[in-house]
């Protein structure tokens, strides 16, 4: 049984096995490797999964760019400036 | 050619989202567009759906197992009737794009999440590298499976009621059982649909609510917790913004508190405007602000709260009072007063 959040809140779901969850980064902390854990990888033998023929990704990127930054604005030097800044802001976009 | 659009509803209103949705499908020329409305007894919604301008007809699927459906049921469903259409698109949410990413799976097919613009039948754009680089991608695959971001598509109107048509939805799979299900959502709008949002960081401490709730009240803003403040446990979590939690593009954002990690600016950066009060001179969120006021919170809030309440601005609603599952928090005296205060002025 898993908790996991929704849009509204939270829900607990009991799933039939096998199930596939992902989990959030809060939900424990990391596991640490230690050196002797480490060596002792080294010896272990690793199993090579059998391959699944799928059909071949159809995603193509075209084309990468950065998004323009937000440019730094104006520091402010008093509540009233900014209350007035607030409420122009307000009437602009209702 | 034919383009199914999964509706988002609450189970007796359209959300606009789906309009929103609808504008992105008529991007392909040409095609048929119907709406698949899944549900119990939202005949309702079906009916607000096939008046949408540009939908050609709607699936009712009306099933108790579909009322608050579970993913593998919705894609069940789904799965039962989408074959015959060439794209198949929903609105973007963290449901959405899992019922959509099973479908696709099921079907070998690649699938487009949380598309900013169509730019030809299967160029899009979309966010990379955590929301700092736009990517335009060509999906060849010879179906078209995505969810669309709802807030860069224009709702569409009304038009003609178009038919609406029933359709038998196959059982519960029985995969998975929803044991418990609690809602803190306290019925206000969405974050992704607000107008104003203030934000308070992990800075506000105890004193989250108490201390935004008056200021969100006054401004007829919803309010917005950074991962700080989440994880702290001073904010619930469906209130987050950034990239664990929502992307918000309000017309005004008021960082209370937030450092403005680049987490965090994932989540507000195509805000129009950003506001930004913070204790610090050098905190990255003064970079992307337009404005900035360097002050502590605790003091810049109340006496900005106390000009707006000499004038009281005369916004159309007042959201209503967070009811907060942290028990330390829902009791909160300045929470109370919100409560108060707000039930006065309603």
């Amino acid at each position: 049984m898993a908790t996991c959040e929704t849009a509204s809140g939270d829900e607990d779901i009991a799933l039939t096995l096998p199930a596939i969850i992902t989990a959030e980064l809060a939900l424990a902390n990391p596991r640490y490797v230690t050196l002797m854990e480490l060596a002792a990888a080294r010896k272990k033998l690793v199993e090579g999964a059998e391959r699944v023929e799928r059909l071949a990704p159809t995603l193509t990127s075209l084309a990468l760019y950065p998004i323009a930054p937000r440019q730094r604005g104006i520091l402010l030097s008093s509540i009233a400036e900014l209350a007035a800044i607030i409420r122009a802001e307000l009437g602009a976009s209702s | 050619m034919k383009i199914l659009l999964l509706a988002e509803h609450d189970g007796q209103r359209l959300e606009t989202a789906t309009r929103c949705a609808l504008t992105a499908a008529r991007a392909w020329p040409n095609a048929r567009i119907e709406v698949l409305v899944c549900g119990c007894k939202a005949d309702r919604v079906a009916k607000q759906a096939a008046q949408m301008e540009g939908v050609s007809g709607v699936w009712l699927a009306d099933a108790l197992h579909l009322e608050h459906p579970l993913l593998e049921d919705l894609c069940a469903t789904l799965a039962a009737m989408a074959a015959p259409f060439t794209v198949v698109l929903a609105p973007h949410n963290r449901f959405f794009a899992s019922v959509l990413a099973r479908y696709a799976a099921q079907c070998d097919l690649g699938m487009v999440q949380d598309v900013l613009a169509i730019t030809a039948p299967n160029v899009y754009v979309r966010l990379r590298h955590a929301g700092t680089a736009l990517e335009t991608v060509q999906n060849c695959a010879p179906r078209q499976i995505l969810t669309v971001r709802a807030s860069r598509f224009a709702p569409a109107g009304s038009g003609p009621q178009q038919s609406i048509r029933r359709l038998e939805s196959p059982p519960a799979t029985q995969l998975a059982r929803r044991i418990r299900a609690s809602a803190v959502g306290d019925g206000n709008p969405r974050l992704q649909d607000a107008r104003v949002i203030v934000t308070g960081g992990r800075a506000l401490g105890a004193r989250f609510f108490s201390v935004l709730q008056p200021l969100a009240a006054a401004l007829g803003a919803e309010i917005g917790a950074t991962r700080g403040a989440v994880d702290s446990h001073f904010a619930p979590r469906h209130r987050q913004v950034g990239q664990t939690g929502f992307r918000v593009e309000p017309a005004l954002y008021i960082a209370i508190g937030a450092s403005g990690a680049i987490q965090h600016q994932v989540g507000m950066r195509n805000s129009k405007t950003v506001i930004a009060i913070n204790k610090d001179p050098h905190a990255p969120i003064f970079e992307i602000a337009d404005y900035g006021l360097v002050g502590d919170l605790f003091e810049v809030v109340p006496q900005l709260l106390e000009v707006f309440s000499a004038t009281q601005h005369s916004s159309g609603r007042t959201p209503t009072p967070c009811r907060c599952r942290y028990p330390t928090m829902a009791h909160d005296a300045g929470v109370e007063a919100a409560h108060a205060a707000s039930g006065n002025a309603s």
